[in-house]
């Protein structure tokens, strides 16, 4: 700039000197530089000259400026991408239980298609027997190859696992279903895709209908704007644009969508730099992904591989023809084409899109004549994302821990996740008939699911409308635990085998405990006293005054020092009401206490996430399997076997009646002051749940443990868990024949005896005969 | 008494009852059938369960899981042979993957997490080993040599 002006003067001064020179009239050269130095008098005249120069200035400014903005955010990272949530992949194996119905609606979930299995992402089912084409993924520890496979089921499990060919396969994985992302704040959502995997017809057909000299143009096409111009002046109205893909790209890139001249003049001047700057190829890339193509609630639909999967729930490259030109007739407008609310108006579009592929050679008439016959072929609208909003809150905050949210909403990480949609599904169908069987349109649910070994959580519902984003109870709902407490206190005993075994007569007596002068006497539920009862039968009955006895006994800080030990990180009141579970947990924190009970005393935090890969597809973190022993297992041992009898003979007997007499499962019932909390919290041999069930404002409810939270734990594990509880003792573990009256080891043919478990040299001395008893 | 003799004997029938008097004769009499805890009037209530006699937590291998289990061991396999690939290829964090798979898979099969503690420990984990191969250990069973083989690790770690 300088330059130029330096320019301008010099070439004033040497005007004005030649018009001293030519003097003759008559000469044209007098004429001209007369008209010259009058033309440059006006236009170097000190203030319209300093006008020039600032108008050139901010104009040559502008266009640094524009072209600054172009090759900057061009460049490198394009675009703020949404880290994507994703469920677990269900990994196939003989002996998986999975009946065939619950392995279609998995494949349909994916978007598989019926009818044949060819293509990747496809599937033919025979009754039993399923014929699929996977179609493969990148996770963390490897590539998963495209696969096609026969899979056979009987009534409960997958008992047939084969390649076509019939080989031997012994393994699997099916790709993860998308369950979220998380959305920076303008809420522009996209799947990037590579101009190389898109299919050749859908650029084809792209360039045919928007812009199809884009290989001759710089970015402007003026014989475009001519044409258009000229279409627009005949009809009188605006109804043809003349923008090439690159005035359309610069234009959902960069700018407002108003339509100003002044915006027009800026579109042609960023068009024709970025075409200066960069290739024809990225180009139409950057516009594959950019463009906007639907809306989704407050989430915007942008770029083709987004679309395919909004549109028709499968990925871009599985799309027949008749889907493609959809496609390429919204993005002439996707709200006026919006194929879901104007059918007709779509239709038309896309048929019209196959006309002008027919014409320009780029698909048969008979094609064309059979991709119009089709119907718009659209996915399921209701899979929209967030439908499962308390499972999505539980990963956003495990993954804030160690992520900022400028990472999560912009670097497009995958979060690979332990959730089971399959559990998720039966957990909310639990709630949801639990509470519509009871006349009280205020009761609130939550639940919580784990997988009993690893710690992995399945499933989450924050409330009685699972799907419904809002108060996370599960999570967030600190509630008092009342009896669920039960077996920390006894774990607490039986911590010291030489005081406390399953057999220990404790008295179930009115008890008063005295702390700081203050006196606490807990009453039975019942409103009875029930003697001295053997400790694993205070426990299943949830005698109140045998559990205090005992707490006072072990002391407060035993209880809360085993609540530690299993996992619990909030701190308890240590108050003697603490033995009636008179402190409020979530059911999250339950659940955690109450898993490592499952997994034999060994503490495994919950999680949800199992990886975080970037972009590339690179491991970022891996969130690995971890274990340490916090209670003694044979302790853990005993009070499992407790818990057991809970569900025999104890406050859970009815769940036994729905699951039957072979299916074992441990857990415990609560309930708190005047019902106002309802708890379940059990596990089998692959499920661990907990229950809670209540009002928001705390007000008491009709139900106890038994009849409010129960039911649906039982339902749940009804239609969920498919293997009983199995543990296995260690050498320290005896088995001995008790009566469950008196608590004497007696002979197994004794009325009321039962086999008991017992840490080594804990048992009971001296069988009594039956005849004694 | 041959009624008194079955219910403290908790037998279904008085044929089963006189069998049992018949074989084992009148010692058993002796001790037993004089004072039945329950009175021979009441009627046991038919709501209430039977108390279980029998009930042990089943270890696996009484288990019916036992069978599925078998028909998961080939897919355990497969994920253990690739983890000892990539302990090969000193790609430690991708066998770690697959044994967490294998786990997933049979959360019951001690393989998986002794396969688990060892890479634990090559990782440096100390802690992590030994609380896996004590979970290992504890899901063993009758598989002597295994059982061996964790002992042996077990030692070489402490």
């Amino acid at each position: 700039m300088p330059n130029s002006t330096k320019a301008s003067k010099a070439s004033t001064k040497k005007s004005r000197k030649s018009t001293r020179d030519n003097r003759s009239v008559w000469s044209p050269i007098y004429w001209f530089k007369k008209m010259a130095g009058l033309i440059l008098r006006v236009l170097f005249r000190p203030l319209a000259f300093k006008v020039y120069v600032v108008l050139a200035t901010v104009l040559a400014a502008y266009i640094v400026y524009l072209d600054a903005t172009i090759t900057s955010s061009f460049e490198g990272k394009k675009w703020q991408l949404p880290a994507r949530v994703y469920a677990r992949p269900l990994e196939l194996f003989e002996g998986l239980a999975i009946s065939a119905n619950e392995f279609e609606q998995e494949l349909k979930d994916l978007g598989y298609r019926q009818g044949s299995s060819t293509r990747a992402g496809s599937y033919y089912r025979q009754g039993n027997q399923v014929t699929l084409h996977s179609r493969g993924h990148t996770f963390w520890d490897g590539v998963e190859a495209p696969q096609q496979a026969q899979v056979v089921f009987n009534s409960h499990e997958l008992t047939r696992l084969r390649e076509l060919n019939n080989n031997a396969l012994p393994l699997l994985r099916l790709e993860p279903m998308e369950i979220g992302a998380i959305y920076p704040n303008h809420r522009e959502d996209r799947v990037l895709v590579n101009i190389q995997e898109v299919p050749p017809l859908l650029v084809a057909a792209l360039l045919a209908v928007e812009d199809h000299r884009f290989y001759e143009h710089r970015g402007v096409s003026p014989s475009a704007i001519a044409r258009a111009a000229v279409q627009n002046f005949k009809s009188g109205a605006v109804v043809q644009g003349g923008s090439t893909i690159t005035q359309q790209l610069v234009k959902n890139y960069y700018l407002t969508r108003d339509r100003s001249l002044s915006r027009k003049i800026t579109e042609a001047l960023m068009s024709l730099l970025l075409e200066f700057h960069y290739e024809k190829e990225a180009i139409l890339q950057a516009y594959l992904n950019e463009v906007y193509l639907g809306q989704a609630g407050d989430r915007g639909i942008h770029g083709f591989g987004l679309a395919s999967q909004h549109y028709f729930n499968r990925p871009l490259s599985e799309l027949s023809v008749d889907r493609l030109a959809l496609l390429i007739a919204i993005v002439r407008g996707p709200t006026y084409y919006d194929p879901w609310r104007n059918s007709e108006r779509a239709i038309n579009r896309r048929n019209r899109v196959l006309d002008i592929l027919v014409v320009r050679d780029l698909l048969s008439s008979q094609d064309a004549a059979w991709a119009k016959a089709q119907p718009l072929n659209l996915g399921k609208q209701s899979r929209s994302h967030y439908v499962f909003p308390a499972y999505i809150d539980l990963v956003k905050r495990q993954l804030r821990e160690f992520y900022q949210n400028s990472d999560l909403t912009s670097n497009g990480l995958k979060i690979y996740t332990s959730f089971d949609p399959r559990i998720q599904r039966h957990a909310e169908q639990a709630i949801i008939a639990g509470l519509k069987s009871r006349d009280d349109k205020q009761l609130q649910a939550a639940m919580v699911v784990t997988e009993p070994g690893t710690g992995e959580v399945l499933a989450v519902v924050g409330g009685s409308k699972p799907r419904y984003s809002g108060f996370n109870r599960a999570l967030d709902a600190k509630r008092s635990i009342g009896s669920v407490i039960k077996p920390m206190v006894y774990l607490a005993a039986l911590s010291k085998p030489r005081q406390y075994t399953l057999a220990t007569l404790v008295d179930d007596g009115p008890i008063t405990i005295v702390t700081d002068g203050k006196e606490w006497s807990p009453r039975n539920y019942d409103r009875k006293d029930h003697g001295s009862v053997p400790l694993m039968v205070a426990m299943a009955k949830s005698y109140n005054q045998a559990v205090a006895r005992v707490g006072d006994d072990v002391g407060v800080d035993a209880v809360a020092e085993i609540m530690e030990q299993l996992g619990l990180e909030r701190e308890v009141n240590r108050v003697p009401s603490l033995f009636i579970g008179a402190t409020q947990l979530t059911p999250f924190e339950v659940t955690g206490m109450y898993q490592s009970i499952a997994a034999n005393g060994y503490r495994t935090p919950l999680k949800a996430i199992r990886a975080v890969l970037d972009s590339d597809n690179l491991p970022l973190k891996r969130f690995q399997y971890q274990l340490e022993q916090g209670v003694d297992a044979d302790a853990v041992h005993l009070i499992q076997r407790a818990m057991v009898q809970v569900g025999r003979d104890g406050s859970a007997r009815a769940a036994r009646r729905i699951l039957g007499n072979e299916f074992i499962f441990a857990g415990k019932t609560g309930t708190s002051n005047a019902q106002r909390d309802s708890w379940f919290a059990g596990f089998t041999g692959d499920v661990l749940a907990v229950v809670w069930v209540g009002h928001d404002d705390d007000s008491p409810t009709k139900y106890t443990g038994a009849s409010g939270a129960l039911p649906i734990w039982t339902q749940l594990i009804k239609s969920a868990s498919r293997r009983p509880l199995s543990s296995l003792a260690s050498d320290e573990i005896d088995y001995q024949w008790i009566d469950l009256v008196t608590g004497g080891r007696s002979e197994k043919s004794c009325y009321n005896a039962a086999e008991l478990p017992f840490i080594k040299g804990s048992e009971p001395q001296g069988i009594i005969s039956c005849s004694s008893l | 008494m041959f009624y008194q003799l079955f219910r403290c004997y908790g037998f279904g029938g008085k044929k089963i009852a006189l069998s049992i008097l018949l074989t084992l004769g009148s010692l058993l009499l002796v001790s037993c059938g004089s004072a039945p805890r329950i009175d021979s009037s009441t009627e046991i209530e038919i709501d209430k369960p039977p108390v279980d006699r029998g009930l042990r937590l089943p270890p696996r291998a009484t288990d019916k899981e036992g069978m599925r289990l078998e028909k998961s061991a080939s897919a355990v396999d497969q994920l253990l042979v690739q983890a000892n690939t990539a302990i090969a290829e000193k790609t430690l964090g991708k066998a770690s993957a697959l044994v967490e798979r294998a786990i997933r898979v049979a959360p019951q099969d001690p393989r998986a997490y002794f396969s688990l503690a060892q890479i634990r420990y090559r990782q440096g984990q100390q802690g992590q080993a030994k609380s896996l191969a004590q979970r290992a250990r504890a899901l063993v069973g009758n598989d002597t040599a295994l059982l061996a083989s964790i002992v042996q690790f077990q030692k070489s770690i402490r």
